[in-house]
Order: structure tokens, then C-alpha cells, then sequence
């Protein structure tokens, strides 16, 4: 007798397991059973099935002649690739991460510098002028020392931002630049220790200068060919301030 | 260990060194492979690519394989894994955008053009249209299930899914299908 379709309680769910084959084999028995008087199994299983077909029926492209030509041509490549020798290019430039942390240390170094520069003309002429063996100090154009790699360039020459300097620095700054000399301001100062200035202005290390070199941007370069330039006028700055 | 199948037994050899065996392998599996990423992507192109990139990953593995289930789920999964995540990259088309009757794989180059044959083609291509319409994982599911013959334990290796989250998906994607098809074709009428 058929069974009433409103009634039937099979899960279509299940319907669909029996279809794939996933259900026991006593349960798919059962249910192969129980659509034989289930018009509503009966068509969802057929339906199902026949899905099933039609998907199967779909029709397969031939693999194209070249298709495993082309593959093997990749695995060529990769074999060669891999018998290739490594070729290292030696770098020395830091890895990016300290090649990030260093330039913004550098800058972070020129900002300051920069800004004690904009103090130390910010003085009055007068005030500029010092002492010699105060201005002696900076490192300008040390004959006994060789220049840092960028040193010499145009850049270090501080003549072009000195134009109404009056009198000339100590001699031997005097022999390349025209920096002012201020006699006095030793007299009022204290000169300021080695070490607070190292603290102060927590200097660059050579290694970290090293590196910072082969930054690859012409800013960078000049902070760095005008770092001791910067850092003398800042300890002058100070010395006045 | 599936000591009857033949492409364990192929992949063992190719493992020790037979390049023969991968030929073999390439053989038997390059067009079902082929037929089931061109249906995931509706793209022949990008099929064919992910058809040579799922073979250079089997050659790459060789000598880590391990006969651990059935090669072809092992392929598919490869495959299955590489259409992915091609339908999600970004630039890709929506795939209902892809329905068009041009963009479907046309029928006509392989095959003549009777009466039947021209029916078969509109019976396929609304096939393909409804298959292409339903959500990614019920597609590949239901292919897997229904085409391919994957047990559900299979597809969910495939897919990275409970047994019970395929038995699910490919239900609903049974029920997409029929729903969306022209009654007679699904009750085989037309």
C-alpha cells in the first residue's frame, strides 16, 4: 500500500547518503524499500541520481597534446635551477629591520643636530665668537685624521653657510674654513665634558655609522658626511647657551 | 596500505626513481583532473595551469610520499587546495558573471552538431549553468561525491572538513541542483 508522502519522515538528508553510498548496508536496504511505496523517496532519490548522471554526463575537454610537454618544461627549469651554484652577492647593508631602526636613529640624530645648529645662529655674533681652544674642539678639517668616507665632499665645506662670519676660526680651521672664532665664550662656559656630550646626543657608533652609510638616499648621505660638522656647531651652540 | 591500487603503485615507483611511473600517472589522471578544475573554474586556461602547478607539487613530493590513502585523493586535495585559492583571489570574476554561454565550455568543438547533439548541448549547458551557481564548497563537494566517487571521509580530507559538515554540503548542493534544472531533464523526461 503506498504510503502517504505528507507522512513520511525520512530526512532527505539521509536520501542523499543513500545515494552516495554512505549509509549502512541494512538502513540503505530499508530505505530502497521504503521508496518503493514512497512516491516522495522515491522521486528525490531519482532526482537525486539523476543529478548524479547528468554531472558525470558533462564533457571532458582532451588534455591538451602539449599540456605534460609544458610540465616537463617546469621541472626542467626547477632541476636547473636547482643544480644552478648559489650566487651570493655579498651585501653589507643591514637587514631591513635595523636598516629602519638605524635610519630613523640617524635621523632622530640629525633632527637634534639640525635643530642646535638653527640655535647656534640664532646667536648673536658676538656671542658666537669664543675662545680658540674652545673652537678648537670640532672636528672640522682635523689634518691628523682622516676624513669619515663621504667626508670629502663640498658638503663639509661650511664656507657657503658662514658668509658674514667676521674673523677666522682657529688657524688650522681657518685653513678650510672661515668659521668664527669666540675667544670669550670658554671664559663664560665651562667647556662641556666629552662624556655628557656623548650622552647627550648618544652618538652613533662607527659599526652603526658603517652601516648607515650605505643608506641609499642622498639625505642620508648628507647627514651623515655632515655629522661632525653638525655635532660641532652643536657643542659651540651649547658652549654658548 | 592500498596495495591494489594501481597508483600507489605508480607513485611508490616513481618515488624510487621511475620516471615512467610518473608519465603513467600523468596519463591516467591529467584529464579527470583537467575536467574537474575547468568545471570548479570555468576557466580552461587557469584549469590547465593548475593542472601542470598539481602534478609539479606530486613530482616535488615524490620522496616524501607516504601510501597513506588513495593517490587520487591525494591529487585532488593538491588540486582542490590550488582552485581555492584561485577563486579567491581578489581580481578574479564573480563566478555567476562567468555563466554566460560564451563563457562555457563549448560543447561544440568536440562534438557534431545532430538534433541530439544540440539538445545534449542545451541539457549540459544548463547543467553547468546550475552547477556553476552554487557556492564553492558545495560545488566541489558534489563534484568530489558524485563524479569522482570520493566517500565522504575522502571529500573531507579534500576539503578540510568534518564527514558530517560533507554529508551536509552535498545534500544542499544535490537540492541546489535539482531545483535550479528544468524538472524534465532532472526526472529524465526531456
Amino acid at each position: 500500500m503506498p504510503e502517504d508522502p505528507m507522512r513520511c519522515s525520512v530526512p532527505e538528508e539521509e536520501l542523499s547518503a543513500l545515494v552516495d553510498g554512505e549509509l549502512a548496508e541494512e538502513r540503505a536496504h530499508e530505505l530502497r524499500s521504503h521508496a518503493t511505496t514512497c512516491a516522495r523517496c522515491a522521486e528525490r532519490v531519482a532526482a537525486f541520481e539523476r543529478a548524479g548522471v547528468l554531472l558525470s554526463a558533462l564533457p571532458a575537454r582532451p588534455v591538451p597534446a602539449d599540456l605534460r610537454a609544458r610540465l616537463q618544461a617546469r621541472i626542467d627549469a626547477e632541476g636547473a635551477e636547482a643544480a644552478a651554484p648559489v650566487s651570493r652577492t655579498p651585501t653589507r647593508a643591514a637587514p631591513p629591520s635595523r636598516r629602519r631602526w638605524l635610519g630613523s636613529r640617524v635621523f632622530a640624530t640629525a633632527a637634534a643636530l639640525a635643530a642646535a645648529v638653527a640655535l647656534f645662529w640664532a646667536l648673536a655674533p658676538g656671542q658666537r665668537s669664543g675662545p680658540g681652544s674652545e673652537i678648537e674642539r670640532p672636528p672640522i678639517a682635523r689634518q691628523e685624521s682622516p676624513p669619515p668616507a663621504p667626508a670629502p665632499t663640498p658638503e663639509l665645506d661650511p664656507a657657503p653657510e658662514l658668509p658674514n662670519v667676521p674673523e677666522p676660526l682657529a688657524p688650522q680651521i681657518a685653513e678650510t674654513t672661515p668659521a668664527p672664532a669666540a675667544p670669550q665664550i670658554a671664559e663664560a662656559k665651562p667647556e662641556p665634558s666629552p662624556t655628557a656630550a656623548d650622552a647627550e646626543f648618544d652618538p652613533v657608533p662607527a659599526e652603526e655609522i658603517a652601516v648607515a652609510l650605505e643608506l641609499e638616499t642622498i639625505e642620508d648621505l648628507d647627514v651623515i658626511a655632515n655629522l661632525e660638522l653638525l655635532e660641532a656647531l652643536v657643542a659651540l651652540g651649547e658652549g654658548t647657551g | 596500505m592500498h596495495s591494489l591500487d594501481e597508483d600507489v603503485r605508480l607513485m611508490l615507483a616513481f618515488r624510487a626513481g621511475d620516471d615512467a611511473a610518473f608519465d603513467a600517472l600523468f596519463e591516467r589522471w591529467a584529464g579527470r583532473l583537467l575536467r574537474y578544475l575547468e568545471r570548479m573554474l570555468r576557466e580552461p586556461a587557469t584549469a590547465e595551469e593548475l593542472v601542470q602547478e598539481s602534478f609539479l607539487r606530486v613530482y616535488r613530493a615524490r620522496e616524501r610520499y607516504e601510501p597513506e590513502a588513495r593517490f587520487s585523493t591525494w591529487l585532488y586535495r593538491i588540486a582542490t587546495n590550488l582552485a581555492l585559492n584561485e577563486l579567491r583571489r581578489p581580481r578574479r570574476r564573480d563566478p555567476h558573471d562567468s555563466l554566460d554561454a560564451e563563457d562555457a565550455v563549448p560543447l561544440a568543438e568536440v562534438q557534431p552538431a545532430t538534433d541530439d547533439v544540440v539538445h545534449a548541448r542545451r541539457m549540459g549547458e544548463g547543467v553547468e549553468a546550475a552547477l556553476g551557481r552554487l557556492p564553492e564548497r558545495q560545488r566541489l563537494a558534489l563534484w568530489l561525491s558524485a563524479v569522482e566517487g570520493q566517500s565522504y571521509a575522502e571529500v573531507a580530507r579534500t576539503l578540510d572538513v568534518s564527514e558530517k559538515a560533507v554529508k551536509a554540503l552535498v545534500h544542499r548542493a544535490r537540492v541546489s541542483l535539482t531545483a535550479r534544472l528544468d524538472p524534465d531533464v532532472v526526472l529524465g523526461e526531456g
